[in-house]
């Protein structure tokens, strides 16, 4: 076709209005499945933390704040919500620290870098459950391969309590997480420093900068757009953990590594579905009011690449 | 290409169809008869506890009155969420079971289960039996399919012949008792506190505070309806205090194992087992997987004593079978249940599984515990556990806490304190009488 006749079917094509039922002919199954499966559910459920619906009635009725109120009174919840804020934060810190530090290993020139990269993976594939149970093998205080493994190396004085001590359990909770996680985090990075143009170190070596310097001032800018989605997934799955903690530690000894999410498992185990929604509620409403701002300040220390 | 409206509309239509399809719960409570003489009855029930001996009895029944049992299995983790939505889509089975036929009027709506009392065995039931499964308004809903039992503490028979002990009848007789096993280099009491284990130490802690009715003898019913009522706390218990007190001394003294906090069921067993300990707080329950690893030992049961008295054993009812207050084929429903009342089927289930009986006619086959189980109950020193009588008790917020206190974290008073406040959230959730103000 001439050149000619391509502008003028192309100012044809643009002159003609597309019917307006072909975006929504695309739209409205998945919608439809959308509305039916999350929205409608998400919205029942606001809706059920504001009613006394448990098990052994068949009414529910309407109670206002009342089950918020006995949310607040409840001895378990502030340690639940101190317990949610730590395990968010010492496992974003450490998806994202280590992580980091290996991405920027693995991308430089060594050998054995897939061989290593697979290996750092492999935890991330595993099945939490599977990787709770083997965490408590390995963390018993008295019959753990950890401790009897650090007595045998005459190193009783780290043989420390772990699961089995309530001052220890969040953290050994953290830790599991951190190992299980950290090659997701991790080869996310990695692909955003292979994104990084080469001209850019190149500028910076002229330059005269270090490596650190080139790390500081050339890998972590250009990785923000990285180090974004993986601190903003990671503090939100952190607040949002239940079979970590679960299947570690049941939120024990006592209730000292209980979280938010095992404390609404264990209400709703109970019948009180009214009572365990509405404390989902608060800790939705928590992610929200941490990862908004937080996504707001991550993003605006994006830059081009 | 321009789509038709017309196919448009059919996609749209057809969509909304298959969605509304899968949402309907298809609730017609009137259900039509499958025809002819023969019946199929719905039986749901968790795979732990489709034992051979049920599904021997089954086989029995189906041959007998010629009616078909559907078996409808699921995991316990899964059960009682299933059940619930069956049950409230109208859609319940004939039978079904649940975790303990007392506990089961507080865990699920009372309406679902058809009120047995008043059935023709119900005036065979001893009058433990009655009490292991009679509600707190004393209806009858269910008959055990897992022994029921009572928790006490087991000792090693060997051990205690052995070292010249005798069951001790006073606190201070079971801590010599205690003080002369540890002397042999023997653990004297095994404590279970691993996170998902602790209920190896709720045991005792029921064990012990069932003192609180036989203390209270005649007024027990009114015991249970101010607790249940809120009228009386827990903290003001003095009995629970005392008990609890008494736990947290075997610890002090020395008299138990270090590594309670990681001992879980399963170690347990092989302490028990090994003779590592000399006693475990537990009921018969333990007997089956314990002796299939240990079939030379002996194990005798008493009640830990309180105080000055040898004090009372707790009860439980065990896993029952219930009829459907909707069930399509309540009828035969109920005569299947009947069957499996009669003497003989009863005689026969307990032949494959040893225990005790909730008929006062039926010659169960004892097990190494049921002798003394039974002398318990005959001397009116066995009550029902805090899980059949109080309705806003919750197991799983007491074995959390025997951890605290083992560890020294809280005190007895702050646990009954604690407790307090969580049995008032169950409470009021489930908008129990007296508790909201």
């Amino acid at each position: 076709m001439s050149s000619v006749a391509e502008v003028k079917t192309g100012r044809a094509l643009r002159r003609r209005k597309l019917p307006l039922y072909y975006p929504v002919m695309f739209v409205v199954p998945a919608f439809v499945i959308y509305a039916v499966f999350f929205i409608y559910p998400t919205v029942l459920g606001f809706y059920y933390s504001f009613t006394d619906w448990n098990a052994t009635e068949t009414t529910i009725r309407f109670v206002g704040l009342a089950q918020f109120t006995e949310v607040m009174r409840n001895p378990d919840f502030v340690v639940a919500l101190k317990n949610t804020f730590l395990y968010a934060a010492i496992t974003t810190i450490g998806k994202n620290v280590i992580p980091l530090l290996l991405a920027v290993l693995l991308t430089m020139g060594m050998r054995s870098r897939n061989a290593l990269r697979a290996v750092y993976f492999s935890p991330a594939i595993l099945n939490i459950v599977a990787v709770g149970l083997i965490f408590q093998g390995l963390l018993n205080p008295h019959t753990g391969f950890v401790n009897n493994l650090l007595r045998s190396m005459k190193l009783d004085f780290l043989a420390l309590g772990w699961i089995g001590d309530p001052s220890l359990s969040i953290y050994a909770a953290c830790l599991m997480e951190i190992w299980r996680a950290s090659g997701i985090t991790m080869a996310i990075y990695i692909a955003g420093i292979q994104n990084i143009s080469a001209d850019y170190y190149e500028a910076a070596e002229i330059d005269g900068a270090t490596a650190w310097a080139k790390f500081v001032h050339v890998t972590l800018p250009l990785l923000m757009p990285a180090i974004t989605i993986n601190v903003l997934l990671s503090v939100i799955y952190g607040a949002r953990m239940f079979e970590g903690v679960y299947f570690l530690t049941q939120g024990g000894p006592g209730n000292s590594s209980e979280v938010l999410m095992t404390l609404v498992y264990k209400y709703m185990g109970q019948g009180l579905y009214g009572y365990s929604t509405a404390l989902n509620l608060i800790l939705v409403l928590l992610i929200i009011l941490i990862s908004m701002p937080l996504l707001s300040y991550l993003t605006k220390k994006e830059v081009g690449g | 290409m321009k789509v038709g409206t017309n196919k448009l509309l059919v996609l749209s239509g057809l969509v909304a169809t298959s969605l509304l399809t899968a949402c309907t719960g298809g609730g017609n409570s009137e259900r039509s008869e499958s025809g002819g003489a023969s019946k199929t009855l719905k039986f749901m029930i968790t795979s732990e506890n489709y034992s051979n001996r049920l599904k021997d009895f089954i086989a029995q029944y189906e041959f007998s009155s010629g009616n078909q049992v559907d078996v409808q299995l699921f995991p316990a983790t899964e059960y009682e969420n299933i059940l619930k939505i069956k049950m409230l889509s109208d859609e319940g089975p004939d039978l079904f079971v649940t975790d303990d036929i007392a506990m089961s009027q507080f865990n699920v709506p009372q309406e679902w289960f058809e009120d047995l009392t008043g059935e023709p065995w119900e005036s065979r039931l001893s009058e433990s039996g009655r009490t292991m499964i009679q509600w707190n308004d004393g209806r009858i809903t269910g008959l055990p399919v897992t022994n029921p039992g009572g928790m006490g503490m087991l000792y090693n028979k060997a051990i205690f012949a052995k070292l010249g002990l005798e069951v001790p009848k006073t606190w201070d007789d079971f801590l010599a008792v205690c003080g002369k096993l540890r002397q042999a280099g023997i653990i004297p009491v095994n404590i279970q506190l691993a996170n998902g284990s602790e209920f190896g130490t709720t045991h005792m802690m029921h064990q012990l505070f069932a003192n609180a009715e036989l203390n209270r003898s005649k007024e027990a019913d009114r015991f249970w309806h101010d607790l249940n009522t809120h009228r009386l706390k827990i903290t003001e218990v003095k009995e629970y205090e005392q008990a609890l007190e008494q736990m947290v001394e075997l610890k002090e003294q020395g008299y138990i194992n270090e590594d309670f906090i990681s001992t879980t069921f399963e170690m347990s067993q092989e302490n028990l087992g090994t003779g590592r300990v000399a006693m475990h707080p537990a009921g018969d329950f333990i007997l089956e997987p314990l002796l299939a690893k240990y079939p030379e030992l002996e194990l005798g049961f008493f009640s830990l004593p309180f105080g000055d008295t040898p004090g009372a054993i707790s009860l439980y009812a065990g896993v029952g079978v219930s009829v459907n207050s909707k069930a399509a084929h309540k009828e035969e429903a109920l005569d299947f249940i009947r069957f499996f009342a009669a003497k003989e089927q009863q005689e026969i289930y307990l032949q494959k599984s040893p225990g005790i009986s909730v008929f006062a006619d039926v010659d169960a086959k004892p097990n190494m515990l049921s002798g003394d189980l039974q002398r318990y109950i005959d001397e009116g020193k066995a009550f029902m556990g805090m899980f059949g009588r109080y309705a806003a008790w919750n197991d799983m917020d007491a074995r959390k806490m025997m951890q605290e206190m083992m560890l020294g974290r809280k005190t007895p008073s702050q646990v009954l304190t604690e407790l307090n406040a969580k049995m008032e959230i169950v409470a009021k959730g489930k908008n129990l009488p007296g508790w909201n103000p």
